[in-house]
């Protein structure tokens, strides 16, 4: 058989599983997704009709949905300022440390640990009545410290990120310290026979050799953020009231409890296209600092 | 061999951060294991920081009865083992036929799995609910699993990465000996490939076990639960068990830490080795 | 050359499977239509000669409840229509919340996966309509006591299997350990509360604000009862600003909020979940909870007896000249899916299920009242309550099709607005934005 023929055939039989899977759990609903969009079906029933661009204008005039949006917001945020904390726990485990194993299998224990069982493990964690954070706080002397962590609408979302760092940072700084070790030793080597300080490595060489890894946690923090979803719905339902609500949990709600699917398929395309836009903006950012 | 005596102030202050960041780490998974063997009169009346005055085990043992444990043992490791082979398959051929291979639809083929990355899944899943049920697959375990064979756009890229790094030489030299494409996949591409699949796999075996929101969708027969939904049944709206739900969480926590301390050295290579090597 | 070849060989495939999967899940994405409910109804009539034979049938039912051994019950009791039915079994699938199922269940009505016989709520009747068979013509229909209560027009839809009283509970003991009286007013309600506050030895009431839905008591039925109008939620829809001051809503709300800022919920009623509130309560550490009858047996499991269990009906009357309702729910509603393969199968289940002697231990194990006329629940605790306490009930029922509508449009959620209250947020202020949103629902 010719190779010509063959690789067609390759190319047939190896995509065709993979992009049939593809089409059919991811495209083909995103496609009704935008079908949806532009109706008032509600979930349920039989029939629906076309309203044109009518949800997409609600979504942009309720305030709730800005509301929502502003806590992923705050996710995203937070998870960002800790990145340069990430980098540099990566670093410091990178070194010749005695124990450094210990300190990483610890590190990156919480990933592994089962999302609900995290959930439930910090409701608890969290809770008025004996509550073992508070309990901790004021058995060491910090008993101005205790909070009322998942009632309280200034501190709720907080409390909530706090678990999503809980669980993903120890990966991330795992994704960290395999960059930079994949930078080869003798560049550093280089360094210290110029006469390069520490400061001046991290800069010039530890900083362009993970911008790869940095490029991929920020892109994951991007769409973790914006999705967030599990946290906030086990531990708080988006409460007190709405205080915790995120924009994922507000468009389940909007589609699954107030009956309106059109309005929720709205909302779940501008999530995609403010994720698609942050993403195209990163790059250019990373692109730039990259040069 | 001499002994470092002198007193370096930095490197305790470093061992200082690093038993701080142990004891946030610790610290929610102590107490979760205190609590799992605790009365529920003590959990209500004892500090919450304190032993248990004696590690009873009727929680455990409720909660492994309530919560239909084993099946959700059972449950959860098939889907996770064959999700897991399958999506490596899948992922190293479609990488393999994107690197190797030119032709018209390739970009085409990358926009879509990005396109795919960015669906806010939770929202699509009316649809996906009609297709699951229009294959026969409600209520069976072919649904959860059809879903997480499926490979995705990252998985895609760090394969890429690996590819990259095996030279076409090799193709080629294995070509002039009259290999076939399909050999030349399975007798040289894949076998390189394994190192980055076991990071893959971790990353996707851990996505899978966490995963709360498909088998509770499509599968909600008692004996097609997972150590997921067993889980949530535990924690109800009207009314559940500080004790019980510690003992759920331990017993389905528990295994996956053996696991992972078991073969932690393998895991930590096999992410120094697949992640993202620039 | 070969490069353009394998462009088309994709685009051809690529077609091939759009064709494939389009064809496999539905000529739906065609003129609008979410099920292939035409092809569904053809295949139903070829099949249903072949059911009524011998066949052996399973039949799929779901429900919800927080008790396990209620759960455990029914389970095993379904199981029993075999008997009397061989070909047919009953599997049941229970769920822990009605808000988990209320998803689960909305999510397979898009696909048409609904059980063949599902439990609901009576709010929820209007949404499911279309996926239930009317119901009229069952012997037991007949006998059920509230299910024309809950007709849409002229069909009963589903049969509810209980009624019961909502009740303020409290601790005999405390009560009279603090010689304090059995409140029949607002106002006095509050001064009960307070005054357990000031002896600073209890919580006066045991909130559980952090899961919302145990502020209902107050957020959902508050204004419903002082309206005096069992169908108040209906005629709210009739208005375009049914929440403003003067309104019944507010009236009701200030009602409320009196009695949140009177701050007699213990330290965090908040970050207190339902079941933490049910433990002070049953541990003594708080006087006061209030609830549907249905706490009663998980009261009773826990202490093992009702001895110091007493109760009394919510007083939201403002003054002893009007008169004291007792706002009474009936809940678990069973229908029958719309599209079920088994009709026949399924009402003859149903007819089973409602018969005296089987529907006796449902309402024994439930420990709530009857809805069947010659049927008494055997729960002499209540018995004993409606002999002390004389009342009047007041019936709750769910807001019209208009009201529904109006209300979905604009994401009204009285229960979150209970836990917005709590944590400070003001009548006037809810009511505004309540009434705007409203008017523009309502006429847009």
């Amino acid at each position: 058989m010719s190779y010509t023929i063959q690789k067609k055939i390759v190319i047939f039989t190896f995509l065709l599983i993979p992009i049939s899977l593809l089409l059919l759990f991811l495209i083909y609903p995103t496609i009704r997704l935008f079908q949806f969009s532009l109706t008032d079906w509600n979930g349920m029933s039989k029939s629906f009709n076309y309203v044109g661009f009518d949800n997409f204008v609600q979504a942009f005039q309720t305030p709730e949905v800005w509301k929502a949006l502003s806590n992923n917001l705050l996710y995203f945020i937070v998870h960002v300022i800790f990145i340069p904390l990430e980098i540099m726990i990566a670093v410091y485990l990178n070194q010749k440390l005695r124990a450094s194993n210990f300190f990483r299998t610890i590190v990156f224990m919480p990933y592994i640990i089962n999302g609900v069982a995290v959930a439930y493990i910090f409701t608890y964690l969290y809770n008025p009545l004996n509550g073992p954070l508070n309990e901790l706080l004021s058995v060491v002397g910090l008993e101005s410290l205790t909070q009322k962590w998942l009632s309280d609408t200034d501190v709720v979302n907080y409390s909530l990120i706090a678990v999503s760092l809980w669980r993903f940072s120890g990966f991330h700084v795992i994704l960290f310290l395999a960059g930079l070790q994949s930078i080869p030793n003798d560049l550093y080597e280089a360094a210290t026979v110029d006469g390069a300080g520490a400061l001046h490595k991290f800069r010039h060489i530890s900083v362009p050799g993970i911008i790869l890894v940095i490029d991929l946690v920020l892109f994951l923090n991007i769409r973790g953020a914006l999705q967030v979803f599990d946290i906030p719905f086990l531990m708080t339902q988006g409460g007190p009231g709405t205080a915790s609500t995120t924009f994922t949990v507000y468009t389940l709600e909007t589609a699954f409890k107030f009956n309106n699917y059109g309005l929720a398929s709205a909302l779940a395309i501008i999530l995609m296209v403010i994720i698609i836009a942050m993403s195209i903006v990163q790059k250019q950012l990373i692109k730039v600092k990259g040069d | 061999m001499t002994l470092r005596v002198r007193f370096n102030f930095s490197r305790i202050l470093l061992y200082l951060l690093f038993l701080v960041i142990t004891a946030i780490v610790l610290f929610p998974v102590a107490i979760n294991v205190f609590t799992a063997f605790k009365t529920p009169m003590e959990v209500m009346t004892s500090s919450p920081l304190s032993l248990p005055d004696e590690w009873q085990l009727s929680n455990i043992v409720t909660a492994f009865d309530k919560g239909n444990m084993s099946v959700g043992f059972k449950n959860t490791i098939i889907l996770v083992v064959i999700s897991v082979v399958v999506n490596t398959v899948l992922g190293s051929m479609t990488a393999y036929v994107l690197h190797r291979f030119d032709f018209k639809l390739r970009s085409a083929i990358f926009a879509l799995f990005f396109a795919a990355m960015v669906v806010p899944f939770y929202t699509t899943e009316v649809s996906r609910f009609q297709i699951i049920k229009s294959l026969d697959l409600y209520d069976t375990l072919g649904a959860p699993l059809l879903i997480y064979a499926g490979t995705d756009l990252l998985q895609i890229f760090i394969f890429l990465q690996f590819i990259q790094k095996i030279s076409t030489q090799l193709d080629e030299s294995a070509m002039i000996d009259g290999a076939s494409y399909f050999k030349i996949y399975f007798r040289i591409i894949f076998p390189l490939l394994l190192p980055a699949s076991a990071t893959l796999a971790i990353i996707k075996a851990v996505d899978i076990m966490n995963d709360m929101y498909i088998p509770y969708l499509y599968m909600p027969s008692k004996d097609l639960h997972t150590l997921s939904t067993a889980l949530m049944t535990f924690v109800s709206s009207r009314g559940s068990d500080w004790g019980q739900l510690a003992a759920a969480i331990l017993i389905v926590m528990l295994p996956t830490i053996i696991i992972y301390l078991s073969m932690q050295k393998v895991i930590m290579s096999g992410i120094a080795e697949g992640a993202v090597k620039g | 050359m070969s490069k353009s070849a394998i462009g088309k060989g994709m685009l051809v495939l690529m077609l091939l499977l759009v064709s494939v999967f389009t064809a496999a899940c539905g000529n739906n994405a065609k003129n609008g239509n979410t099920s292939n409910n035409n092809g569904k109804t053809v295949n139903q009539q070829e099949e249903t000669p072949a059911n009524t034979s011998k066949e052996k049938v399973t039949l799929k039912m779901a429900m919800w409840d927080s008790n396990n051994d209620f759960i455990d019950f029914l389970t095993d009791k379904v199981t029993e229509f075999n008997q009397v039915n061989p070909n047919v079994t009953v599997e049941l699938e229970s769920f822990k919340g009605d808000g988990d199922y209320l998803q689960a269940m909305k999510v397979r009505a898009s696909a048409d996966s609904l059980p063949d016989i599902y439990e609901l709520k009576p709010n929820w009747l209007n949404d499911f309509k279309e996926n239930l068979t009317p119901i009229n013509d069952l012997a037991v229909t007949k006998q059920n006591q509230y299910a024309a209560t809950y007709a849409i027009d002229g069909n009963i839809y589903a049969l509810p299997s209980v009624s019961f009283p909502e009740l303020v509970y409290y601790n005999k003991s405390i009560f009279e350990e603090l010689n304090l009286e059995v409140p029949t007013t607002w106002p006095q309600f509050i001064e009960v509360l307070q005054a357990i506050k000031a002896n600073d030895k209890y919580i006066p009431y045991a909130m559980g604000g952090k899961d919302a839905w145990p502020n209902y008591p107050f957020n959902e039925f508050l204004p419903h009862s002082i309206s005096g109008d069992e169908n108040y939620l209906s005629s709210t829809a009739t208005e375009d600003e049914p929440f403003g001051e003067g309104t019944v809503f507010y009236q009701g709300y200030s009602q409320i909020a009196d009695l949140y800022n009177a701050d007699v919920m213990g330290p965090d009623p908040l970050g207190t979940s339902w079941d933490q509130a049910t433990d002070l309560f049953v541990s003594k550490q708080a006087a006061v909870i209030a609830s549907g009858l249905w706490f009663m047996p998980t009261y009773s499991s826990k202490v093992g007896n009702t001895d110091d269990l007493g109760a009394f009906p919510m007083p939201y009357r403002m003054t002893e000249s009007e008169t004291l309702k007792l706002m009474t729910f009936t809940d678990q509603f069973y229908g029958i899916n719309s599209n079920t393969k088994h009709p026949e199968e399924a009402k003859a289940f149903m007819e089973w299920f409602y018969s005296p002697e089987v529907y006796q231990t449902y309402i024994d194990t439930a420990q709530l009242n009857s809805a069947f006329e010659g049927v008494e629940a055997n729960v002499p605790w209540l018995q004993q309550f409606y002999e002390s306490n004389p009342i009047e009930p007041f019936v709750y029922i769910p807001g019209d099709a208009e009201y529904t509508r109006i209300s979905n449009a604009i994401q009204l959620d009285v229960k979150a607005l209970g836990q917005d209250m709590m944590a400070g947020k003001k009548v006037s202020d809810i009511a505004t934005e309540l009434n705007g949103k409203w008017k523009k629902a309502k006429n847009g």
